[in-house]
């Protein structure tokens, strides 16, 4: 599987020659993941009163992207999603743990090396406005990873930005317009293009349809799955919507104050959920159909501090199963069924 | 999904009671009628809301769901008889059992007290320089006209009944001490405070974690089914009406397009514009193929069609569309519809 004596990787990820479908999740495809993650931890230092306090926002966090996979990253607010997100494009470098680009380690890459990156991993974030320059024409945004990374220039410049914005389906008049000429949906799909100008791997979107209205949040999940085939792309998903998650997802890895708590295929989620959080998240979420009733497994308490998780099991505040080990002793994540792992003493 | 434990909160049989209050019950708490509130923009005046016109009746859960700028908060604040500047009434009118909202005296006079408001953002309403305790203290001194030991007791009931551990140690607290979802519970007490008979709820789970949305969803419910309170329910989610709401409304460009039970909805939704809406959510509870979304953008509201406003995008549209915008009309004895191509089966 994963080598990391790899030979380092070749530059732009080629386009999937066989848009191969891999189906209905299990685990990465064929030669490798495109981007892991080995036993990363992210800590913040922040200052309480005269105190300095440890945020630990990301603790331990395994996690391993195939090329042309989508996993979804789903978690309460603040449980270190775009600290994971942001960890895995060296946007944050971790307090210990390593990030593997096609097998080679990038993890201390010097800040020039990462710029070169860029090419290949690349970030969409939920707010496409302040994403783009409100003071840049829709063209100057979209074509500024091409005049930072090539040398196109003039009018091959001109036509590459224009097939990026139909690739997205923009008009082509799009490019002479400013970002405030835009509703947001157009914006977002003004950032993807730009995100996708140099043709990356990888692509982090974090929250990238959670400000949309439904009905255009679902145009941009289209644009986005459409394009994951043409391209071969992986995406990290990051989003607190189930829904969307399970749309989208081939795998699904869920968080719980800086920890995975269950990881597996879509399946192994939504139809067999193991870890208590990841059960009572699920039955929480209203589903849109008066039909059908939300199961309800109500969660009393809010969830703790990361400057002060809890002992042995994070969720053990909250956890309508915990026994007395769960308040000692920390829960390994554990491999149950082919690609199915879960963190938890009990279930 | 193994989550599916035994659903105890919100009531079945809400769905089939729904027939009850509908548009022509008897038991009318609110009526609006042709209310147009108008903001003046550089491209001429923008009708936040058009000629709506709305009743509702006692122990009724209305849901209200449109895409942003449809007009759902200036509808929600007009019912208080607030216009924030530069907006202002146009026409038509708000009646509360009879008397004129629209009259300044009234409105303050009922505001707070019979018809009280969540608003989506706590920090706003709630004074970050006071204690919670402090402002509940005042509110029912200066509304209710309680004086001396039955204002606390009633703070403690208040935050009791909302769920709220240590209610007396978390009156000395500030609104910024506590958890966005304790704040949302903060606000809830304040609005409940002087037993209203009608709750505008504006977004008031928008921004919280499913875990502590169904927190608060369960509360409502419980609330308006012990209490009678009717709750007019103002959100983007679909899932939140289907699980909350007796009823629903759709808005678009500041009109409504539809108001039926919700069964009636989710199972046949008749205006164009609600189809689309249904069809653009992904389930959390099976998997779907493909989102179909709506094709196009929202509106730009200061240039209207001169037809029907979603004429541009619908995929039914026809040759009265485009002329003038179809009226609210009855087309069942539960189900109101604005589209040329829906009307009354001939009786
Ligand atoms: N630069 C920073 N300095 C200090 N603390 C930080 C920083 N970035 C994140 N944190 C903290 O780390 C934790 C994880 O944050 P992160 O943004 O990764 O969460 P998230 O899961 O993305 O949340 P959300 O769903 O709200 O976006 C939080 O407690 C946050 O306050
Ligand atoms: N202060 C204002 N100034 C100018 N126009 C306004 C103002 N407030 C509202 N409007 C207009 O009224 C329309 C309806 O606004 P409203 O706030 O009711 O939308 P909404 O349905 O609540 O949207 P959202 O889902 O984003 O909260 C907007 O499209 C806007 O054009
Ligand atoms: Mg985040
Ligand atoms: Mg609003």
């Amino acid at each position: 599987m994963t080598d990391a004596q790899n030979p380092p990787a070749p530059a732009p990820a080629p386009a999937a020659d066989d848009a191969d479908d891999a189906g209905g999740g299990g685990r990465p495809v064929a030669d490798g993941p495109i981007v892991e993650g080995r036993g990363l931890t992210v800590h913040f230092y922040k200052r309480v009163g005269s105190r300095r306090r440890t945020v630990h926002a990301l603790d331990d966090f395994d996690i391993a992207v195939g090329p042309g996979e989508t996993v979804g990253l789903v978690g309460e607010s603040g449980c270190g999603k775009s600290t994971a997100g942001r960890a895995l494009l060296g946007a944050v470098r971790p307090t210990a743990g390593r990030v593997l680009f096609q097998g080679e380690d990038v993890t201390d890459l010097s800040r020039a090396r990462w710029r070169a990156m860029r090419k290949h991993v690349q970030m969409i974030f939920q707010d496409p406005y302040s994403a783009l320059n409100p003071k840049r024409k829709i063209g100057e945004s979209v074509a500024e990873p091409y005049l930072v990374h090539t040398r196109l220039r003039g009018r091959e410049l001109e036509s590459a930005v224009i097939e990026l914005l139909e690739m997205v389906g923009l008009p082509a008049g799009a490019a002479g317009k400013y970002p405030h000429a835009f509703s947001g949906g157009q914006r977002q799909r003004a950032v993807i293009a730009r995100a996708l100008a140099l043709r990356p791997g990888f692509v982090v979107a974090d929250e990238a349809t959670s400000a949309l209205d439904v009905s255009i949040q679902a145009q941009i999940v289209n644009l986005m799955v459409e394009l994951q085939a043409e391209f071969g792309l992986s995406y990290l998903f990051i989003s607190h919507n189930l829904a969307v998650i399970r749309h989208i997802s081939d795998r699904v890895a869920i968080m719980y104050l800086g920890r995975l708590v269950e990881i597996g295929a879509r399946s192994d989620i939504y139809e067999n959920a193991t870890h208590p959080y990841t059960r009572a998240l699920l039955s929480s979420v209203p589903v849109p159909d008066p039909a059908s009733r939300t199961a309800h497994i109500p969660l009393t308490g809010d969830l703790p501090s990361p400057m002060d998780p809890p002992k042995g099991c994070r969720f053990n505040t909250r956890c309508p199963v915990a026994v007395d080990q769960c308040f000692t002793d920390r829960p390994p994540l554990e491999e149950r069924s082919p690609g199915h792992s879960v963190a938890c003493w009990v279930n | 999904m193994t989550a599916a434990a035994p659903a105890p909160t919100p009531a079945p049989e809400t769905v089939a009671a729904s027939a009850g209050p509908a548009d022509d019950a008897s038991n009318r708490l609110l009526e609006i009628a042709d209310l147009t509130v108008g903001f003046p923009t550089r491209d001429g005046t923008v009708h936040g809301v058009d000629r709506l016109t709305l009743n509702v009746g006692s122990h009724e859960r209305l849901g209200v769901v449109g895409e942003s700028g449809s007009g759902k908060s200036v509808m929600g604040l007009a019912i208080l008889g607030m216009v924030l500047p530069p907006g202002r009434f146009m026409g038509g009118s708000v009646r509360w059992k009879g008397q004129n909202m629209l009259d300044p005296a009234v409105a303050e006079r009922v505001r707070g007290r019979e018809v009280a408001m969540i608003f989506q953002d706590p920090m706003v309403s709630l004074n970050p320089l006071k204690t919670v305790g402090a402002q509940l203290r005042e509110l029912l001194r200066r509304r209710a006209g309680l004086r001396g030991r039955a204002v606390r007791a009633r703070c403690i009931e208040l935050l009791d009944m909302v769920g709220i551990a240590n209610p007396a140690e978390r009156l000395r607290a500030y609104a910024f001490e506590l958890s966005g979802g304790m704040r949302q519970r903060v606000m809830i007490a304040t609005a409940l405070a002087c037993n209203p008979e009608l709750l505008i709820a504006d977004e008031p789970t928008t921004g919280l974690d499913v875990t502590i949305q169904d927190q608060v969803l369960t509360l409502l419910h419980d609330l308006s089914t012990e209490l009678g309170v009717s709750v007019l329910m103002i959100t983007h989610d679909l899932g939140v009406v289907a699980q909350f709401c007796d009823r629903v409304q759709v808005m678009y460009a500041g009109r409504i397009v539809e108001r039926a039970p919700i069964a009636d909805v989710f199972a046949e939704p008749q205006h164009p514009y609600s189809l689309g809406l249904l069809r653009s959510v992904p389930r959390v509870d099976r998997d779907d193929e493909e989102l179909e979304g709506i094709p196009g953008e929202p509106l730009d509201r200061a240039r209207l069609p001169s037809g029907c406003a979603f004429e541009p995008r619908c995929p039914e549209s026809g040759d009265r569309c485009g002329q003038a915008p179809p009226d609210l009309a009855k087309i069942t004895d539960r189900r109101w519809v604005a589209c040329f191509n829906r009307s009354a089966p001939p009786s």
